[in-house]
């Protein structure tokens, strides 16, 4: 789709659909603290070392080749480097890479055969703040590859718990019609009948296969919770604010915005508070397109172990590229006012990859991406850089606890990061 | 492990003297294990072995023992470093221990453990087919990867034989073809690791899933061709107060000697068209055009008429038949108004076949063809045509070709045809207004010299026009509790078929109360059953495959409609037949195993063995994503813009060894070492085997080189026979080379892996170490071969073990460039393609082969284990490896014989029983 299809349905929106819906009184208390959103944006195969991550650290970093597209971004960003995750033997390096990135479980705890998933960062802070929304949470993926090569391991970045991967869409118009309801939405009795179903069969099998049944029947409650909020919701977004998508576009650039896109309106909305993104799987050794970028597929991965400086430059490009989306969702959600400031400030938006150097699978070093300020949470504004071993799962623990969770470890986190909170 | 350890194995055995663990088991592992996995904090790999005190801990603990007896079976521990190893016969001993405890049953349950009960979603493919046989239909309900682009009109096991020359068209891969909801579609499955798609435990469901089983489902049944194309689902929702009309049969059969031809599915290539046959109204039938009808064909809904016949004059006023439909069960009926003849003409280039019709009275140059549609529904009739009028040498003028339509109006195309013989050939295309059908057909060519005007080549497209209802038509009076028994039966047979077993009284309440719902909420009798039908298609007992507890003893046997469901989703991926299902209905089937088996293997759905199990099995559903360097690898593109690749016919030469063994019941030792192959033109060149094709196989028509050509050349298939064991079996096929290569070199590493995994299934664990890579390669200065690099890497101490067993395969295979071709160098160093297998030297493929011929017994264990794995839908466990040698040992006494593997699965103990517990 092009941007200003975009544009047009948006123009500068003041509506403010969480407080349209609430009483009159209820709206004067509330007006102060719109509500927090999450975003995480995932790439796979970790970043070039070289151009990635700024040498300087507080707030006057420099601009590295792969950052360039946050020029104008630098009071809303927060840079940290050198977190380190511990890889569990056992199971595929790249395997893990996404499906744990965000887990809950330490690498000591391995509930899914070999590999330590568990509920992940953004399904804790959805049932913490997502729960009056029409979809508590929203898992989107840009692989678009048809082959299913590689194990669920690789699809997904969300799990709502041990070996339960949340199913990612795709398909742009599918989560669009999700949002807006434009394709109907199954009705009550409908959802009874395969509920009654369910139970009766459930009744019929035995204790380990009950629990894989609970799926389904968890899945029915809760779309019927979800068709209840989408009616409501449905009361004040009457008209879908962009044209319905007609399918995955050509231009990667493009199905990367679109699906950005569709984050910004959902939060704008207040559709969802949070979402996931994986804008490339680990590994998949397809070559792709990077339209405007090459002239021939790449093949991220074998980029990663390929020597040469022709190798490397590819790579920051494709770095560079994917910053440029994070750049864009950054972007539009500052473009559009909010109470007293702009969508943003109630946004966390993160991104990041599971690996920092992607020729040694080195899971140690990893650099993550923020931006917003999850409505006063958090202070953003400098690049920090974490010597010694201090664990990813401490700036997951320091989200969480934004967001209003009530735990004080999560996965192997040794403390918050203080330094991060405002 | 040697020979002689292996005929120890067997002795022990046999001889049911299972090794003491107190005395003869617990000093091994003492001597050779526990220094490293013991009990300390970290022992190695996280695997402690000391704490197993007891052969009773051991039992209550089995698991690890399994992947014990795989690391010492192939030597890989003790680690070959190590100077201390245990002598063959120690080695033996250990392994036999760990076979008999395998066997035995697990003091829990009091029997052997047969696996848990299945319970898992069906899979895209399994959907597909479940709704597909559910409402009787021959196309699938939508378009999926996992679909190969191949035309299976060759496959036909019911023939007991694959002959030696096939004609296998490919459609372009991605490219749509006729489906039943061509937008509509379901996730993927993700294999599992080092599975398949249908293991259970790998499926998850959640919200967004379910939304998308209740969207597609209503889709389905709402959808207008759906009724259009099943007769099942018509009587299903139809109106018990509106009597169905009778569908209007075929009239009468035709006198004996009335022409019937069978519509062809293709117009003839566009070589001899001029493209640049544009002036006046003539409509050049376009590539789109001939799509159309070919993706009509199998809709039922269109053909060609390649008028073919030596010589047949038809007389004025007697039609001629064309056979479409699915079941061939509707007709184009044509009718000409003057004597027709169909004939071949020398000094004409016919677009198809070796005939063309014409006047048949010399001069007339007029002929005029009535056009009806008989059998199928009623108000179908013609709706698009085209046609090729033809040239001839030394003839040209104009020719004016006339329709007339339903309504009254006419259309007229006159276009003045070039001299030469083919070279003025043109296609003319007619599409009727909207709500209209084509009733007829006017060729004139008074204007053209010679004395006949001719054509070829006539395609058609057919729909169905809503024919008015009749006023005062039939309603039949229907009481109010005949039309609540008349819905409850209909609902009652469709979700026992659709949930695959018997079911109460109460399920059929449930959806007649949707029926009902519907109905009160103002849908007619259709409306409120499509409705209905819809929510079947959803409802868990419909996606899941399931096995309920029976809360008896720990240990069941299945019951018939259980096993019936097993075995029709592991042969077909689809659910039971009617026969199956009458088997188990009469509790019989049990007892009929072996030979309801037999029938299903000789049943065109057994496709799916091939195309779902051996593609997966052998990763050959990455082939299409491989994208070798189109510079360094120019064989493997070719065509206009390089469109032409080689992943068909790679895919297609490995499926027709697959069907092969399984049509003909060989053995499957084929899979490794076939002194046989299947070949067309592009792969004959790339094998560099030319010489094997019949003489002429290469050579293409005169002049033509337009990529619809090649494609007919190219879909020509031969079986030949191999001159030398380099290639022949699956190891050595282009295919799994080029899915295991990166696009610009070979990878060792990456076909050794495939090999260990697909052949042997013991695939390599992943890399305990991710940084090894780096290092080696630091030292790894220029020039080298790929495999000089690897030698540096495999030498680190950590990788060792692992790549003693990666390794020998991969650089056997170093013979083979990245898309699968014969090399002597790679770069600038020559291939060494040396190594050594089983303690026994080789230098190439063949010799790899040979070494690995030796013991057949490790691949056909290999396969075993997948097959069974496949058939369960579940992963192998320890209590499983008695299973596999079971089959094994019967399958051996039969040579191997594909059929006697999957009989050793069918009889299975864990193909026939559930653990309860």
């Amino acid at each position: 789709m092009h941007r200003r299809t975009f544009l047009r349905g948006l123009g500068v929106s003041l509506a403010l659909p969480w407080l349209e819906a609430m009483a009159p009184r209820a709206r004067a208390a509330a007006a102060v603290k719109p509500p927090q959103r999450f975003a995480f944006l995932y790439t796979p195969n970790g970043y070039n070392q070289q151009t990635f991550a700024p040498k300087t650290v507080g707030a006057e970093w420099e601009l590295t080749p792969a950052l360039e597209p946050l020029a104008g971004l630098r009071k809303e960003l927060t840079i940290c480097t050198g977190l380190d995750r511990t890889f569990v033997g056992g199971t595929g390096v790249h395997a893990q890479c996404g499906a744990c990135w965000l887990t809950s479980s330490p690498p000591s705890e391995t509930l899914d055969g070999g590999f330590p998933t568990n509920a992940t960062l953004d399904q804790i802070i959805a049932r913490e703040i997502g729960g009056e929304t029409a979809l508590p949470s929203l898992e989107l993926s840009c692989n678009d590859f048809t082959d299913s090569k590689e194990t669920r391991y690789y699809e997904c970045i969300s799990w709502a718990a041990p070996g339960y991967a949340a199913n990612v869409e795709k398909n742009p118009r599918a989560v669009f019609q999700r949002l807006f309801g434009t394709a109907g939405r199954p009705t009550r009795s409908v959802l009874d009948v395969v509920l009654a179903d369910a139970k009766a069969l459930q009744a019929r099998l035995g204790r380990a296969d009950r629990e894989k049944l609970g799926e389904y029947l968890e899945s029915v409650r809760a779309t019927e919770h979800r068709i209840e909020l989408a009616e409501k919701a449905a009361k004040r977004v009457r008209k879908p604010p962009i044209p319905e998508p007609a399918g995955i576009p050509e231009q990667r650039g493009d199905y990367l915005r679109l699906m950005g896109e569709l984050i910004v309106l959902a939060f704008q909305n207040d559709l969802t508070r949070v979402a996931s993104l994986i804008v490339d799987p680990e590994r998949w050794d397809s070559p792709r397109m990077f339209h405007g970028l090459f002239d021939k597929p790449q093949n991220h991965h074998v980029l990663t172990h390929t020597k040469g400086d022709e190798a490397k430059a590819a790579l920051t490009k494709i770095d560079r590229f994917h910053v440029e989306l994070f750049a864009h969702v950054v972007g539009r959600l500052r473009s559009i006012r909010e109470g007293e400031g702009t969508l943003l400030d109630s946004c966390c938006v993160v991104m990041g990859s599971g690996l920092s150097d992607g020729d040694t699978h080195k899971y140690s070093d990893l650099e993550v991406l923020l931006a917003g300020r999850a409505a006063g949470a958090l202070t953003p504004g400098a690049h920090h850089h974490f010597a010694g071993e201090v664990p990813l799962a401490n700036l997951w623990l320091t989200l969480a606890q934004s967001a209003g969770v009530k735990r004080e470890r999560f996965a192997d986190s040794t403390g918050a990061i203080n330094e991060l909170r405002a | 492990m040697s020979r002689r350890v292996l005929a120890f194995l067997c002795a022990v055995a046999s001889a049911h003297a299972a090794p003491d663990f107190a005395r003869e088991v617990l000093p091994l592992l003492e001597a050779h294990c526990f220094d490293c996995h013991g009990d300390e904090a970290k022992p190695k790999g996280g695997v402690n072995l000391e704490r197993f005190g007891t052969d009773a801990a051991v039992m209550a603990d089995r698991e690890v023992w399994a992947s014990v007896f795989n690391k010492v079976e192939s030597h890989q521990m003790p680690p070959p470093k190590r100077d201390a190893q245990p002598t063959d016969a120690e080695r033996a001993k250990l392994l036999a221990w760990i076979a008999d405890i395998a066997a035995r049953p697990d003091p829990k349950l009091g029997a052997r453990d047969p696996g848990r009960a299945v319970l898992r979603r069906l899979t895209r493919l399994e959907y597909n087919n479940t709704v597909r046989d559910l409402f009787g239909l021959k196309l699938d309900i939508f378009a999926f990867p996992e679909r190969l682009p191949v035309d299976k009109k060759y496959f036909d096991p019911a023939a007991g034989k694959m002959g030696g020359r096939l004609d296998i068209p490919v459609r372009e891969f991605g490219l749509k073809y006729a489906v039943l909801l061509p937008d509509a579609g379901l996730p993927g499955e993700n294999r599992a690791e080092h599975g398949f798609h249908n293991r259970g435990e790998a499926m998850n469901l959640s919200p967004l899933l379910l939304e998308k089983y209740l969207a597609l489902g209503s889709a389905i049944t709402h959808s207008a061709k759906l009724a259009e194309l099943s007769p099942v689902f018509r009587a299903l929702i139809a109106d018990p107060a509106v009597p169905l009309r009778a569908v209007a049969r075929a009239g009468a059969q035709p006198a004996g000697d009335a022409p019937v031809f069978d519509a062809a599915s293709d117009f003839a290539p566009n070589f001899n068209v001029p493209n640049e046959a544009r002036d006046g109204d003539v409509v050049t039938t376009t590539y789109q055009h001939r799509f159309g009808i070919r993706a009509a064909v199998p809709e039922g809904t269109g053909g060609v008429w390649d008028a073919n016949a030596r010589s047949l004059v038809v007389k004025a006023g007697s039609p001629v038949r064309v056979k479409f439909g699915i079941d061939r069960e509707k007709a184009l009926v044509i009718t000409p108004r003057e004597d027709m003849w169909i004939a071949g003409f020398s000094t004409a280039t016919e677009t198809s076949g070796e005939s063309l019709f014409t006047n048949s009275t010399k001069g007339a140059k007029q002929l005029t063809l009535a056009l009806a549609v008989e059998g199928g529904q009623p108000g179908e009739g013609v709706t698009e045509l085209g046609l090729c009028v033809l040239s001839r040498k030394g003839e040209g003028g104009p020719v004016t070709v006339t329709v007339r339509f339903t309504g009254g109006g006419t259309a007229r195309l006159t276009h003045k045809i070039p001299v030469g013989e083919g070279a003025g050939n043109t296609f003319f295309g007619f599409r009727a207004p909207e709500g209209q059908h084509l009733t007829e057909l006017l060729l004139d060519g008074s204007q053209f010299s010679g004395s006949y005007v001719l054509a070829d080549d006539l395609g058609f497209l057919t729909k169905r026009i809503a024919v008015p209802e009749e006023k005062g038509g039939v309603v039949v009076k229907v009481s109010s509790g005949d039309r609540q028994r008349i819905v409850r039966e209909r609902l009652g047979g469709f979700l026992a078929r659709a949930f695959r077993r018997p079911v109460e009284a109460r399920e059929v309440e449930r959806y007649a109360g949707v029926f009902s719902d519907a109905q009160k909420a103002g849908a007619n009798f259709e409306g409120a059953m499509r409705g209905a039908l819809g929510v079947v298609l959803a409802s868990p007992d419909f996606l899941y495959l399931s096995e309920a507890a029976q809360n008896g003893p720990a240990v069941r046997s299945l019951n018939d409609h259980e096993l019936a469901n097993r075995l029709a989703y592991f042969l077909w991926s689809a659910p039971p037949d009617a026969e199956l299902r009458a088997a188990a209905d009469a509790g019989r089937l049990r007892g009929d195993l072996a030979q309801q088996t037999r029938r299903m293997l000789r049943d065109p759905r057994v496709r799916e063995l091939g195309e779902s199990f051996a593609v997966q099995w052998l990763r050959l559903d990455q082939l299409f994503t491989a994208k070798p360097d189109p510079k360094l690898f120019k064989g493997f593109y070719s065509g206009q813009q390089g469109k032409v690749t080689l992943h068909s016919p790679m895919l297609v030469e490995a499926l027709l060894l697959f069907e092969t063994v399984l049509v003909e019941d060989r053995s499957i030792l084929d899979f490794v070492n076939a002194d046989y192959t299947w070949l067309n033109p592009q792969l004959a060149r790339l094998y560099a085997l030319e010489a094997a094709l019949p003489a002429g196989a290469l050579a293409k028509r005169p002049g033509d080189d337009s990529t619809l050509v090649s494609a007919k050349t190219n879909s020509a298939w031969w079986r030949v026979a191999l001159p030398e064991k380099s290639r022949g079996g699956f190891i050595t096929m282009g295919a799994p080379l080029t899915v295991t290569s990166l696009p610009f070199r070979t990878s060792p590493v990456k076909r050794g892996a495939w090999l260990l995994e697909t052949v042997f299934n013991r695939p390599p664990q992943e890399p305990k170490i991710a940084f090894v890579l780096k290092d080696a390669e630091k030292t790894s200065a220029t020039a080298q071969s790929v495999r000089q690099k690897f030698e540096l890497h495999r030498n680190q101490p950590a990788c060792f073990s692992c790549h003693i067993r990666l390794d020998p395969p991969g650089f056997a295979l170093e013979a083979f460039d990245p898309i699968g071709a014969r090399r002597t160098r790679d770069g600038q160093q020559p291939v060494d393609a040396h190594a050594e297998w089983n303690g026994r030297a080789f230098d190439g493929p063949a010799g790899f082969k040979a070494a690995l011929m030796e013991k057949p017994e490790e691949f056909v264990r290999g396969f075993i284990e997948h097959l069974l794995s496949y058939a369960l839908g579940r992963k192998l466990e320890i209590y499983d490896m008695p299973t596999v040698q079971e089959i094994q040992s019967a399958a051996a006494k039969d040579g191997y014989r594909f059929s006697a593997i999957i009989d050793g699965i069918v009889a299975s103990y864990p193909f026939r029983n559930v653990r309860e517990k």
